[in-house]
C-alpha cells in the first residue's frame, strides 16, 4: 500500500524549491524500490539454489545409507528441511509478488507524473 | 549425441622428437569419438612417411594429409581443416600431450551448455632437458571467460576447441599472422560465438624440449600480435589505439570516450583532513586537485555530497579550485554513504558517473577517461581502477568472491607486481570493484537501483558488484588507471554481522574459488604422466629418432 505520507503519492507542490526537494525525494524513493526489487530476486533464486542443494544431497544419502532404517531416519531429516525451505520460498514468492506490484505501480505513476517536472529540475534525463 | 573432436596436428620438423608421445597422448583417450589430423608439412624423412602410413592403417580414426609445398603453420592448419569431419576443433603441438581425459571432460562441458562455441582450459608446462629429464615450470589456471582480457592477451592458450562449423565461416587460419594464427582464430571466433568456457582442469601438457630450437610460437614478432588486436577491434567497431604492451605477450589498449561525453564525478566529503606525504592536507582538496590535473580534456562535472557543518573555508577553496565545474550538494542526514552517493547521481548530469572517496589522488593521465573508456561496451557495467597505498603496495586491484569471503586481489603486493600470468599488466573481468573508485554510465546505476542504502557503511560495493554481474553485465579492472587511496594499511574494517546476514541473504556465500582470480601457479603430481613422457603406453613404433 502506498501511505499518504509517501513523497510519490504527495501531490507535486507548486513553490519550486519543494518541488526539488519532493522530485529528489521521489527519485530516491524509486532508486531503493528498484534495489529492493532486485534484491528480493536474488533472494529467492538463493532459496532456490537452496533447495536444489538439499534435493541433492537426499540423492547423496540414497547411496551412501548403511542400513534402509539410516536411510529412513536421514531422508526424513533432509525433508523436514526441505519442506522448511519450500515454507520460506512460498513466504518469498509471496512478498516479491507484493513488491513487484507496488514497485511497477510506483515507478509507473513516477514517470508519468513526474517526467516534466523532473526534467525541469535536471533529474530526469 | 556425443560431440566429436578433430585433432589438427602439424609436422614442422622431419624428424620425430616428441611425436610418439603427442599421438599417444590422443590414441589413449578415455573418450572415443575423435579423429587426428596430421598435416605434414615437411615429411622429408622415408621412414618416418612409411611408419605413419603405417599408422593409419591401423587405426580409422587416424589420417594423413600430405602437402608438396612447404607450407606455413597456419595454411597447414586449414588443409587439416577442410579435411575435418568433427562438431569441435583443436590443435596439438608436436611435442605437446593431452591429459587422458581431455576429450571427456570437453564433452562434459559440451553437455552441460549445448550452446557452447569455444572452450578453454588449464594447462601445464613440463621442461625436458637430457635424458627426458624433467623440470615442471608449474601449472597455469586460468580466469572464467575474459573477453576484456583476451583483447589485450591470449590468456586462453592450449586447450583451445572450437566449433568447426564457425571456425570455416570466420575463414579458418589466417596467414598473414602466422606464428599468432591461433590467437586470431579464437578473437574471431568469439566475436561471434553464443557462449564460451572455462574448464577448471589441466587437460594440455606444454613440453618444452630444452635441447631443441626455441618453439616458433615462443618467438613471435609482438607486433604480430599487435596486427591481430587492431583487425579484432576494427571488426568490433571499437576505436582505439593498439601498441605493444609492457610484456612481450600483451598488447595495450588506449580507448577514448566520444567527444563530448560528459562525466560526473561525485566525491563524497565531511571535509576531514589527515597526513599525506609527511604533509597535514584536506583530503578533499588534495583530490580535487589531481583531478583537475589528470582528467584531461573531458567535459567533466565534479558533484560535491558535502556533510553540513564542514568547513566553510574548505568549501570556498573549492569553488575557486574548480570553478564552474563545482556542483555542491549538501547532505543534512546521519552518516550513509550509500545515500551520498545516490544523491550524488541524482543531482549530476553526466551520462558516465564515478564514484570517487575523498582521501585519493589521481596518478595516470586522462584517468577518468581511462576508467570510463571501456563502459562504452553496453555489456561492462561498471569499471575500477588500481588502487595503491601511499608507500606504493597495492591496496585494490579488483575485489574476489570466493572461498566463503570477500576481499581486494592482489592487497599488499608491491604496486608493479605483473600479477598470475601477467594478469595485472592488462584490463580484466573482475568479480566486484570498492566504491571507493567506481565507474558506471548512469542509466545502468538507475536501473540497478544505486547502492543499497540499508548498507550504509561497508559492503554497498559488494552487493552492487553482485548487481552488476546479476543484470549479465561484466566488471571491468582497468590496468592503466592508477591512484592512491590514502586508507591506512592497518585499518581494519568493522563489519557488522547484520551486514555479512544482508549479502549471505541476497547472494549466498561466494562458494568455490574467485571466477576471474584463479589460484597462483602450483604443481600437480598427475600419475600418468611419466607414462606419457617416456612414452610407455606407445601405440605408434616409430623407426627413427
Amino acid at each position: 500500500m502506498i501511505s499518504p505520507a509517501d513523497p510519490i503519492a504527495r501531490p507535486i507542490p507548486d513553490d519550486p524549491e519543494d518541488m526539488r526537494h519532493w522530485a529528489l525525494d521521489s527519485a530516491r524513493e524509486v532508486l531503493s524500490l528498484r534495489d529492493r526489487l532486485i534484491g528480493e530476486i536474488a533472494a529467492r533464486e538463493q532459496v532456490e539454489l537452496e533447495r536444489d542443494r538439499l534435493r541433492a544431497e537426499v540423492e547423496q544419502l540414497r547411496g551412501s545409507a548403511r542400513s534402509e532404517q539410516d536411510l529412513e531416519r536421514l531422508v526424513a531429516e533432509r525433508i523436514e528441511m526441505e519442506h522448511e525451505i519450500s515454507r520460506l520460498g512460498r513466504e518469498n514468492y509471496e512478498m516479491n509478488g507484493t513488491l513487484d506490484q507496488i514497485t511497477s505501480t510506483r515507478i509507473w505513476r513516477f514517470g508519468r507524473r513526474l517526467r516534466a517536472p523532473l526534467r525541469s529540475l535536471r533529474l530526469w534525463k | 549425441m556425443t560431440p566429436k573432436f578433430s585433432v589438427l596436428l602439424t609436422l614442422r620438423e622431419p624428424g620425430i622428437a616428441g611425436l610418439r608421445a603427442t599421438i599417444d597422448s590422443v590414441v589413449t583417450q578415455s573418450y572415443r569419438d575423435w579423429e587426428l589430423v596430421i598435416v605434414g608439412i615437411a615429411m622429408t624423412s622415408v621412414l618416418l612417411d612409411l611408419d605413419l602410413a603405417r599408422l593409419e592403417r591401423s587405426d580409422s580414426r587416424i589420417r594423413l594429409v600430405r602437402c608438396a609445398m612447404p607450407l606455413s603453420d597456419a595454411e597447414a592448419l586449414n588443409e587439416g581443416l577442410s579435411s575435418a569431419t568433427g562438431e569441435f576443433v583443436t590443435i596439438l603441438r608436436q611435442g605437446d600431450l593431452l591429459t587422458i581425459d581431455a576429450f571427456a571432460s570437453v564433452a562434459d562441458a559440451i553437455e552441460q551448455n549445448p550452446s557452447v562455441d569455444y572452450l578453454y582450459s588449464d594447462e601445464e608446462r613440463l621442461e625436458l632437458g637430457p635424458g627426458l629429464e624433467r623440470r615442471y615450470t608449474g601449472v597455469t589456471r586460468k580466469p572464467d571467460w575474459s573477453p576484456e582480457r583476451l583483447r589485450s592477451q591470449f590468456y586462453c592458450g592450449s586447450l583451445s576447441i572450437l566449433r568447426r562449423t564457425l571456425a570455416t565461416e570466420v575463414g579458418g587460419f589466417d596467414s598473414r599472422f602466422d606464428g599468432v594464427h591461433d590467437y586470431d582464430l579464437v578473437l574471431r571466433v568469439t566475436e561471434r560465438a553464443r557462449l564460451a568456457r572455462h574448464i577448471d582442469r589441466v587437460l594440455y601438457r606444454v613440453v618444452v624440449d630444452l635441447a631443441a630450437a626455441p618453439r616458433p610460437e615462443d618467438a613471435v614478432n609482438p607486433d604480430l600480435r599487435v596486427e591481430v588486436v587492431r583487425a579484432h577491434l576494427a571488426r568490433s567497431g571499437i576505436e582505439a589505439r593498439a601498441v605493444r604492451g609492457p610484456r612481450s605477450d600483451t598488447v595495450a589498449i588506449d580507448r577514448r570516450l566520444p567527444a563530448g561525453a560528459r562525466v560526473s564525478v561525485i566525491i563524497p566529503t565531511n571535509g576531514s583532513g589527515g597526513i599525506v606525504g609527511g604533509r597535514r592536507r584536506v583530503f578533499v582538496l588534495n583530490a580535487v586537485r589531481s583531478l583537475l590535473d589528470r582528467c584531461g580534456d573531458i567535459d567533466l562535472e565534479i558533484v560535491l555530497v558535502w556533510d553540513t557543518g564542514m568547513n566553510p573555508e574548505t568549501i570556498s577553496r573549492l569553488r575557486r579550485m574548480a570553478g564552474s565545474r563545482l556542483r555542491l550538494v549538501e547532505f543534512t542526514q546521519p552518516f550513509n554513504f550509500s545515500e551520498k552517493c545516490n544523491l550524488g547521481v541524482l543531482e549530476s548530469s553526466g551520462e558516465f558517473v564515478v564514484m570517487l572517496n575523498d582521501d585519493i589522488e589521481l596518478l595516470s593521465d586522462d584517468f577518468i577517461a581511462r576508467l570510463c573508456a571501456p563502459l562504452l561496451d553496453p555489456d561492462v557495467g561498471m569499471t575500477g581502477a588500481m588502487q595503491l597505498y601511499e608507500d606504493g603496495t597495492i591496496q585494490h586491484a579488483g575485489q574476489s568472491f570466493g572461498e566463503g569471503a570477500w576481499g581486494h586481489a592482489h592487497i599488499g603486493e608491491p604496486g608493479d607486481a605483473s600479477g598470475h600470468q601477467g594478469s595485472l599488466l592488462v584490463d580484466h573481468e573482475v568479480s566486484g570493484v570498492t566504491a571507493s573508485c567506481a565507474a558506471l554510465r548512469r542509466d545502468v546505476f538507475t536501473a540497478l537501483g544505486g547502492y543499497d542504502t540499508r548498507l550504509p557503511g561497508n559492503f554497498q560495493d559488494v552487493d552492487f558488484s553482485y548487481k552488476v554481474r546479476h543484470s549479465g553485465r561484466r566488471i571491468v579492472w582497468v590496468a592503466g588507471a592508477r591512484m592512491l587511496h590514502f586508507e591506512s594499511k592497518t585499518r581494519v574494517p568493522t563489519l557488522h554481522d547484520w551486514e555479512v546476514a544482508a549479502i549471505h541473504e541476497r547472494w549466498g556465500a561466494p562458494v568455490g574459488r574467485d571466477p576471474y582470480h584463479p589460484p597462483a601457479s602450483g604443481r600437480e603430481r598427475l600419475d600418468d604422466i611419466d607414462d606419457q613422457v617416456r612414452g610407455r603406453a606407445t601405440v605408434l613404433k616409430l623407426t627413427a629418432g
